[in-house]
């Protein structure tokens, strides 16, 4: 499917994702240039969301690959069915010579497709995220670059497969540490801030349809206020604000008061030294004065 | 488009991304073509997609943004603003040339300018009008002074710049980075634009030395402070903890395993590899010299104690006191600073790394072992150098490495003779940023 620029953020749009043009161009050019996306930006921001509204979009597979310390190829790309090999081999000894034998315990039939492999070789154009790649090691990142630049793999007993179809690749990464720049320099890099107070305003419209009007506002206004009065360690990211309000439209506030603030603080905070930092330095009182005075 | 067109746009990015290598960021060839490639989708007539284009084939480091976002501005200028800059760069220019001439004038010996370069005499320029009566006074009474011949102005020419490196380095304004000289005037004049923007951007704190941060900045660098050093401590504790990561299998064990199976090896056992984690021993100097950096290293120091476990901290000044419990888990910053500032009064103003490589050797003799990397945090400024460069020798024999990061500044290290006493015996690193730190603690302990 070929979208042009007005396309993708209609659908973006259609999808509830509300966001800056600049996102859209830089999702725009990654599926032009058929490059993986970088994607960096504060936890809760809205990274991997890209890649779930990208899959409804093209109405494909979503393929998630979830990162952490100690992921290898085996759990990334492929595996060799180990026992369904081994039952193959006792099952034919007898019958089959040694190269026969060979031939069919390295087939695909023995092959357990992991989610990179699966990405390469699904007939449609799947979406492949691979979900905070700042959590592996720099050599799965080295292992990588075959697979993002090339969009194939090499399997030593089967050859070189390359991918069916281009997939759209998203990584993402909550910046714990410098990814290499082989793996930077294949992909195009988009980072994503905190909204502003409008787009804020207009993501828990989007998302949190039955939430009142004047309490959406509030919570845009206390947020952004939070964002950036406080000196915090774990500023409030967008799905603390969502949560937030869905806390909030469940306890059928319609705007926001002190005591609510009170109450409903450790939602949006989420550290306690914050939360001491908050009460210490403005307080609900404060808060509720300031999003009065934002709000003229 | 015109291949005319064509040109003009491919020499612009040519020139901008110019702009932007020798600004530091890197920029590979790859990403010049990925910029030729996406300008095909691109719409020239929107600035913010050309911008979207540059920024997401160009950029790939975050701390790298507001470079960008400035050079952007500052190349990509309309006509009128750049045109104005140049009225306001002449202005200056023509400032320089008369502050210059004024310092000129005022600085001679018997009537002869002195030979000063041209940082000198803008840093006199600069002084106050107390500082700069006192020079001219003492240039006056040299110049009458009996039996002043005029072989001696090479001397007075030596204390003039004395005194004028003494003021220098007392009010040296921050500079975000030296930008270099390229020779080409559009180009120097574009990147001075650039670091004048940049000197208002929030990255400058990583590369501003520590002891110029202000009181209004201290919250932000702390912060940012915090955040590195919570990013390093997990690369640390990554990088040493048991991986469940396959490497070989296991045989002894996959046997016992399938014995119950027939012996068929169907569920296999895999060895991970051994990893030894090195022993940390942190010694901060926290003497009266070293006073402005302090604050900022104990947070670090807190930052990178509550995510490693094994490491030993000390503090030192006149005499050395074992500080780990200060860092242990719950204790705050703001607890550690008043303990700090009561131990203050006990260990003194100066230095005596002798004296404390002394106690650190005898209390803590266990502590030093072979796979024990210390860290020290000092200015080398310490009394009896020579016996602590003795010290400080016995104890490298011990351990694995000794990481000196010196808060001095590289290009003054040979008029300090400690510091060539202790250099035979550590590795010495210039360290008086935060991104000096991170930089340091990251390639010395993590990719070594």
């Amino acid at each position: 499917m070929e979208l042009s620029l007005v396309d993708l953020r209609r659908a973006f749009e259609a999808e509830d994702y509300i966001c800056d043009d600049e996102v859209i161009m830089t999702v725009y050019l990654a599926l032009k240039l058929q490059k993986p996306l970088l994607v960096t930006g504060a936890p809760g921001v809205g990274k991997t969301e890209i890649a779930k509204v990208l899959s409804k979009i093209f109405q494909t597979d979503l393929i998630r690959l979830q990162c952490y310390e100690g992921l290898d190829e085996n759990k990334a790309l492929y595996e060799w069915n180990y026992q369904k090999q081994l039952l193959h081999i006792q099952i034919n000894k007898e019958s089959e010579q040694l190269g026969q034998l060979e031939a069919g315990i390295f087939s695909k039939d023995y092959l357990l497709e992991r989610p990179l492999l699966k990405a390469i070789l699904t007939e449609k154009r799947s979406v492949l995220l691979i979900d905070e790649i700042d959590k592996t090691d720099e050599e799965f990142e080295a292992f990588l670059f075959e697979v993002l630049s090339d969009f194939q793999v090499s399997i030593p007993e089967l050859g070189t497969i390359a991918a069916k179809q281009i997939p759209i690749v998203i990584l993402t990464s909550n910046g714990e540490r410098d990814l290499s720049d082989g793996l930077k320099r294949r992909c195009l890099f988009l980072y994503i801030g905190y909204p502003t107070l409008e787009k804020e305003l207009q993501i828990i419209r989007a998302k949190v349809p039955g939430v009142a009007e004047r309490l959406a506002r509030d919570i845009a206004s206390a947020v952004y206020i939070i964002r950036q009065k406080l000196n915090l360690r774990k500023k409030p990211a967008i799905s603390e604000t969502l949560d937030w309000a869905r806390a909030l439209e469940a306890l059928m506030a319609e705007s926001l008061d002190q005591d609510l603030i009170d109450k409903t603080l450790n939602v949006v905070l989420k550290d306690r030294q914050d939360l001491d930092t908050f009460r210490e330095l403005m307080g609900a009182h404060g808060l509720q004065r300031e999003i009065g005075t934002l709000g003229g | 488009m015109s291949k005319e067109t064509d040109f003009v746009i491919g020499k612009n990015l040519v020139d901008y991304i110019n702009l932007l290598r020798l600004l530091g960021a890197r920029v590979s060839l790859a990403e010049i073509l990925d910029v030729f490639q996406a300008f095909e989708y691109v719409n020239f007539s929107d600035r913010n997609s050309v911008k979207a284009a540059l920024k997401c084939s160009l950029i790939k480091r975050h701390e790298d943004l507001p470079l960008f976002e400035q050079t952007f501005r500052t190349f990509f200028a309309s006509p009128e603003q750049k045109k104005e800059w140049q009225v306001q760069k002449r202005q200056e220019d023509n400032e320089v040339e008369q502050q210059l001439a004024q310092a000129e004038s005022d600085l001679t010996f018997q009537g002869e300018s002195l030979n000063l370069t041209q940082k000198e005499k803008l840093s006199y320029v600069n002084l106050d009008n107390l500082a700069q009566e006192r020079l001219q006074d003492f240039l006056k009474k040299s110049s009458e002074g009996t039996h002043m011949e005029k072989d001696f102005k090479p001397m007075i020419e030596n204390m003039v710049r004395g005194q004028l490196a003494y003021w220098q380095n007392k009010e040296e304004n921050f500079q975000p980075f030296e930008v270099p000289e390229t020779g080409d005037q559009e180009v120097d004049y574009l990147l001075n634009q650039v670091q004048k923007g940049l000197k208002e951007e929030q990255s400058r704190l990583l590369k501003q030395d520590i002891k110029n941060i202000s009181e209004a900045d201290s919250p932000e660098a702390e912060r940012l402070l915090h955040h590195l050093s919570r990013k390093l401590a997990t690369r640390i504790s990554r990088r040493y903890q048991q991986s469940s990561k396959r490497s070989v299998i296991d045989l002894r064990r996959s046997i016992r395993k399938n014995i119950g199976l027939g012996g068929a090896m169907v569920k296999l056992h895999y060895k991970s590899k051994k990893v030894t984690k090195p022993q940390l021993i942190l010694l901060c100097d926290v003497s009266g010299s070293m006073s402005k950096y302090t604050k900022f290293i104990l947070q670090f120091s807190l930052g990178l104690a509550n995510a490693i476990n094994s490491m030993e901290t000390f503090l030192f000044a006149e005499r050395l006191e074992r500080t780990t419990p200060w860092f242990q888990k719950g204790v705050s910053f703001e607890e550690i600073m008043a303990m700090l500032g009561e131990q203050r009064q006990v260990w003194g103003q100066g230095t005596d790394l002798n004296q404390s490589l002394k106690e650190l050797e005898n209390e803590h003799r266990f502590l030093l072992k072979k796979n024990t990397i210390v860290i020290i945090v000092s200015d080398t400024k310490s009394v009896a150098a020579a016996k602590a460069a003795e010290r400080l020798q016995s104890v490298q024999k011990r351990v694995k490495q000794i990481l000196w990061l010196n808060t001095l500044a590289q290009s003054t290290w040979d008029k300090h003779p400690s510091v060539a006493a202790f250099q035979p015996f550590c590795r010495m690193f210039e360290c008086n940023t935060i991104m000096d730190l991170e930089r340091i603690i990251s390639r010395q302990l993590l990719e070594n």
